[in-house]
């Protein structure tokens, strides 16, 4: 949150600067006088304008405060960014009304007491100014309230544009990882071997059926989500990956690596799946030996790293990235910007492709 | 009857031994099982059946792969296949069958049956050459992919090569040869089927030679249109006429 207002501070245009400039000289003087003014003061009169001095002066610095964030978030709140930093320029816009609300109280505080001074006998002509002086600060306390709320308004719907985007290409993104466990092949695959192991082995059959079951209700019932779990992703690939061992049989050796602080991060659903699936269908699935998965999801302080590889014969020569990875960078590259990778590795020993993207505790 | 059983799933294979033992009066003896190309090779070679239940979509060495690579004498072909389609035809009009995976128990007797009267005629099965193995890949709707290793002949066997290995492939007299660094072994492929397959890694260049293009390091043209290719390993190939512009323009890329 506060690299943000860093960043929209560092990076306010020159006039800007110059108001700020102007803004805090001012109040430095504003103090000056009320300092000045408070040289001498005694009893009721004394303990009114010490607070009016006080009130004055912070509801003044807090009105400034929020002045200049106003000017400089604007900018800032109305590009359009990925949903994750959206969320936090979210706060920082949230506390604006707050901060001119409280300059607001801390100004109309100190110009009655401005009033209280004057009826007890203070210099009308420095009461009367200090007053107006006062007032004339509400009053663009109240201005700067309403901008502020302008400017979250604004930033607000931008996010909504953004949420709604992300929504549509997580939808399409699921909706095709539906289809292709809809897919004629899969289902066939899964209904044969129930038909092989039906005799033999029943409990097995009964296994692939249950599994089965699973992998098409977890696509449909995550198919509605924009973020889930890391946890909800393991389980929907471990179920997965059950049933593809029951055809790949000794062809197939699955290593899992998680760390345990991981599974409970944010993650978009359907991330590992299309990585694994790739690694099973194009690194292992030209070979007869098979070979190995190892799947491989590290918290780091900031990011969590997601590694699918295997020991393949690598990316073969014409390979290029299918439509499930190019989708998979679109989806990050929405909710995530240029915070989340994919980055992809190919030698004649295997590939990998990894992941990364910040760690947001839901 | 001695049948082999070809199919990568172990479940599937053990789901049709047992389908097979129900088969009454057939006098079937199942000889053995094979899960991928190059075991079901080796498994018609020493143990001889009659009959082979030949799954096709196996990794890398599929069936079509093993039924052209299949030494003499050549057992009965009953594939298992995913579709229908329209392959019925093609497939009666070579003397064997097909069956649909999960196959059904009747169905099986049905395709053994037949094959029982087919072994009783003493006729050769028909050999697979490459036009008549595309057009029945074609009419299943079958696609083979780039392969990443290749069959070639060994010894009275076969075994896998990487194809990034091969340096070329050149015809001579109808036969096929590989060139690789350690030998060169005969390919049951034709030029044409190789080129097709190997596209993108392999070019042809001339009617007798397919050459691999990481191996390629330089072109060197003729007055006369044709071209001379250096490879790697020290030798020269020549492109014919016909070839070079396409060669070029291949090499540009």
């Amino acid at each position: 949150m506060w690299s943000i207002v860093r960043d929209a501070l560092a990076g306010a245009s020159a006039p800007i600067r110059s108001q700020i400039c102007w803004i805090t000289g001012g109040w430095v003087l504003m103090v000056a006088a009320q300092i000045w003014d408070s040289r001498d003061g005694q009893g009721a009169a004394g303990v009114a304008e010490f607070l009016s001095a006080v009130l004055g002066a912070s509801g003044a610095a807090l009105l400034g405060l929020a002045h200049t964030l106003n000017l400089t978030m604007r900018e800032t709140a109305a590009r359009r960014r990925p949903i994750q930093e959206g969320v936090a320029v979210q706060q920082v816009l949230l506390a604006l009304p707050a901060i001119g609300f409280a300059a607001g109280v801390a100004l109309g505080c100190a110009a009655l007491l401005m009033v209280l001074r004057a009826m007890l006998g203070a210099e009308l002509l420095f009461a009367t100014v200090g007053l107006v002086l006062y007032s004339g600060f509400l009053v663009l306390a109240g201005r700067t309230l309403m901008q502020s709320v302008r400017t979250l308004f604004v930033h607000a719907s931008e996010q909504a544009a953004a949420a709604t985007q992300a929504r549509g290409e997580a939808t399409s993104a699921q909706f095709a990882a539906l289809q292709a466990r809809m897919n004629p092949h899969f289902l066939f695959n899964a209904l044969n071997t129930v038909a092989s192991l039906v005799r033999a082995n029943p409990a097995a059959a009964e296994r692939v059926v249950e599994n089965l079951s699973d992998v098409l209700r977890q696509t449909l019932e995550r198919s509605s989500e924009i973020l889930g779990t890391v946890e909800e992703e393991i389980k929907y690939v471990r179920t997965y990956l059950a049933l593809e061992q029951e055809r790949w049989g000794a062809r197939l050796t699955v290593v899992w690596d998680v760390d345990d602080t991981a599974r409970s991060r944010s993650l978009p659903p359907l991330v590992l799946q299309p990585l694994v699936e790739n690694a099973l269908h194009h690194g292992l699935g030209g070979r007869i030996e098979g070979g190995t998965i190892r799947i491989v999801v590290r918290a780091l302080q900031d990011t969590t790293a997601i590694t699918v590889r295997d020991d393949g014969s690598g990316f073969s020569a014409g390979w290029r990235e299918g439509t499930g990875l190019g989708n998979l960078r679109q989806r990050l590259r929405t909710l995530y910007g240029e915070h989340a990778t994919l980055q992809t590795e190919s030698g004649s020993t295997g590939a990998s492709v990894t992941v990364i993207m910040p760690a947001r505790r839901p | 009857m001695r049948v082999l059983i070809v199919d990568d799933e172990p479940a599937a294979r053990r789901r049709l031994a047992a389908l097979l033992e129900e088969i009454e009066g057939a006098g079937i003896e199942i000889v053995g099982e094979a899960e991928d190309g190059i075991a079901a090779l080796e498994a018609v070679r020493t143990r001889r059946p009659d009959v082979i239940l030949l799954d096709i979509t196996m990794p890398e060495i599929d069936g079509f792969d093993v039924a052209r690579h299949l030494p003499p004498p050549r057992p009965l072909i009953i594939f298992q296949t995913a579709h229908h389609e329209y392959a019925l035809e093609a497939f009666e009009h070579e003397a064997l069958d097909y069956v649909v995976k999960p196959v059904r128990k009747e169905r099986l007797a049905q395709a053994i049956e037949r094959a029982r009267a087919r072994l009783a005629t003493r006729l050769q099965p028909p050999g697979w050459d490459a036009e008549t193995l595309e057009r029945l890949g074609n009419a299943l709707g079958y696609q083979a992919a780039c392969p990443v290793r290749l069959l070639v002949r060994h010894g009275p066997g076969h075994r896998l090569v990487p194809l990034q290995d091969i340096v070329r492939f050149s015809a001579a007299e109808g036969v096929v040869y590989a060139h690789t660094p350690s030998g060169t072994p005969i390919v049951d492929y034709t030029l044409r089927e190789l080129e097709k397959r190997t596209v993108g890694q392999f070019v042809r260049v001339s009617r007798a030679d397919l050459v691999n293009l990481s191996h390629v390091v330089r072109i060197a043209g003729h007055g006369d249109g044709s071209a001379t290719i250096g490879l790697a390993e020290g030798s020269d190939v020549r492109v014919s006429r016909r070839q070079a512009a396409e060669v070029r323009r291949i090499l540009q890329k």
